[in-house]
């Protein structure tokens, strides 16, 4: 679960130009720099690429980026759950 | 004789004290008897602290408690100051400074008000307290109409934000159209959804408030989210919605929006910005049962042309026609202007809804104005920088804005704001920002920067001015990608070949 909290942390840094360590500091995502409602798309659409998964539309919302922690449990749901397409493309 | 837009709301107030006037996203709704009450007793202690016709800053989340701070400073005899809770600190005090503001109304824990240089009071006050209900309370202030009732900040082009002076006269004259043309009343449930800083939420508190409806703030965080505002706007049952293109598209592709609609909606409103003919078609699609107008008009008259969309259209929708109380001409090339002639020129204005001018810049107000003389006669007119053509039949299309001047995501910006702004980094030597075309934000902006001293571009400059520019300009003026270049094209008068600067960005190389 750390593995995977830091490369999300990574991907977030990445899109937001700030450094990861800043990332797993925050209290809350909405505190970083620039994140804002394209820094939101790109980063889902970042994480689906990064960890070849779909994430389920009606699963995104403000309660996901609210930390760190309840972004990767996300990507965690994703990568475990009937979505997962991963060698299915 | 001239209506207040706060004195219309106090009289609906008084009309329907059981209605729900305003609904946050979480929190007990406020009737219009507990708005009344908080308003009259935030009035009465602003009398107390601040000066007549003076300024007081207000931090505009999308709370109940801003609605009550903005009335409760027009009662007040004051004049009210948005404040974008996200500005950085040093826009937030530059705002402050230079609109001398008193006193700031904010939750004195909120960050936005952290290391303020003014007094904070908070302006919740509970309904229940019995304030607000003394002799004297309610009572409104002796106002006249060129009172100044608030200040908008805008983008300006030489690197600081102007402030947009709104007097009552201006406000009214907007309001009074919109509750004729597009009335609001009790039942109504009207989203607010564009921030409170931001011009859109005038028509949303004034003519909604004033008719009797119900708002609901949509909270900045799932305004973010097509897909929780969809929720919102559905678990609501929202009536009106006005917003802009770039976030009725986001709406459109990244929620189920085509699938679910939104059934209750019956008036959609959009401004700001030109909506794409497709995806307006698709969204009129989605919501087929509902009305939808396109308003024209910077934040310097408020809207002034407005068009309704009959059909799913084809082709760049028409501004329409100039709106009442609104006096346009097209203004030539070779200087004429004309009200009524068929044509091509800019967009000027006249009429009570025109700003006086930008706070403390009387040479920016200056350049903005031009005394013409037209069919009507002659008189000063606001300068939009937007060129249009008018039909036969006095249907005007726009055609395009002056160089300097985009839209984003809904706001105008200045690109000379932003390339000053980076160009006052010591590392920067030269700057252009370029706004290229995008399907849901209307332009993206990207950053060229040409280094001071030659050493590699790299990874971390552009993460400097990134954060460079995300601690003095709003969000939406901060570049997307910022890529560094050895040099801009000139032309042959060694000006930046602005024309050029797109087919740079499309080399690949270093960038954000």
């Amino acid at each position: 679960m750390t593995a995977l909290r830091d490369r999300v942390a990574a991907t977030v840094g990445g899109v937001l130009a700030v450094p990861v360590d800043s990332v797993t500091a925050a209290v809350s995502l909405f505190d970083l720099p620039g994140f804002d409602s394209v820094a939101v798309v790109t980063v889902l659409d970042r994480l689906e690429s990064d960890f070849d998964v779909e994430v389920d539309p009606d699963e995104i919302g403000p309660e996901v980026f609210e930390s760190l922690d309840t972004l990767t449990d996300l990507v965690g749901r994703a990568l475990a759950g009937p979505t997962t397409t991963g060698g299915t493309r | 004789m001239l209506t207040f837009v706060h004195e219309a709301v106090e009289e609906a107030a008084r009309r329907y004290p059981t209605t729900v006037a305003v609904a946050a996203g979480t929190g007990p709704p406020v009737t219009y008897r507990e708005l009344l009450r908080a308003v009259h007793a935030l009035a009465g202690t602003l009398r107390d602290r601040v000066n007549p016709g003076g300024r007081v800053a207000v931090v505009s989340r999308k709370a109940p408690e801003t609605v009550v701070a903005m009335l409760a400073t027009l009662h007040a005899g004051m004049s009210y100051v948005p404040v974008d809770p996200a500005a950085p600190r040093q826009r937030r005090d530059f705002i402050l400074d230079q609109a001398a503001c008193e006193l700031m109304l904010a939750d004195p824990a909120d960050a936005a008000a952290d290391r303020v240089d003014l007094p904070v009071l908070d302006p919740a006050v509970d309904p229940r307290s019995g304030a607000g209900t003394g002799a004297g309370a309610g009572v409104p202030a002796r106002l006249c109409p060129d009172d100044e009732a608030y200040v908008l900040y805008t983008s300006g082009s030489t690197g600081d934000p102007k402030g947009v002076v709104i007097t009552h006269r201006n406000a009214a004259a907007f309001v009074r159209w919109a509750r004729r043309a597009l009335p609001l009343a009790v039942g109504d449930q009207v989203a607010v959804h564009a921030p409170l800083h931001f011009d859109l939420p005038v028509y949303d508190l004034y003519v909604g408030l004033a008719g009797g409806a119900t708002l609901h703030l949509v909270p900045e965080r799932t305004a973010l989210f097509p897909q929780a505002l969809q929720r919102f706007l559905t678990g609501r049952r929202i009536s009106h919605l006005y917003a802009v293109p770039s976030a009725l598209t986001a709406l459109l592709n990244r929620s189920g929006l085509r699938r679910d609609g939104l059934p209750a909606l019956r008036r959609l409103l959009y401004a700001g910005e030109e909506f794409r003919p497709h995806a307006l078609a698709a969204l009129m699609a989605a919501v087929p049962q509902a009305t939808v107008e396109n308003l024209y008009g910077p934040i310097e008259t408020n809207v002034v042309t407005r068009w309704r969309v009959t059909g799913p259209p084809d082709d760049r929708v028409p501004l329409g026609r100039p709106v009442d109380g609104v006096t346009l001409a097209l203004l030539a090339d070779d200087g004429t202007a004309s009200e009524h002639a068929p044509g091509e020129g800019e967009i000027v204005v006249a009429g009570d809804c025109v700003t006086p001018g930008y706070l403390g810049r009387p040479d920016l107000t200056a350049r903005s104005k031009v005394e013409l003389c037209t069919e009507s006669g002659t008189r000063r007119f606001y300068r939009t920088g937007d060129h249009a053509r008018r039909d036969d039949d006095g249907v005007l299309h726009l055609l395009g804005r002056r160089d300097g001047l985009v839209k984003t995501r809904g706001y105008r910006v200045e690109l000379g704001e932003i390339e000053a702004r980076i160009g006052g980094h010591p590392a920067v030597a030269e700057v252009a920002v370029v706004a290229e075309p995008d399907p849901e934000l209307t332009h993206r902006l990207s950053a060229l920067v040409v280094p001071a001293d030659d050493r590699a571009p790299d990874a971390e400059l552009v993460a400097e001015l990134l954060r460079h520019c995300r601690e003095r300009l709003p969000g939406y003026m901060v570049p997307g990608a910022v890529r560094v270049v050895s040099a801009l094209p000139r032309t042959s008068t060694g000006k930046i070949a602005r024309a050029r600067l797109a087919d740079l960005l499309a080399v690949p190389g270093a960038q954000s």
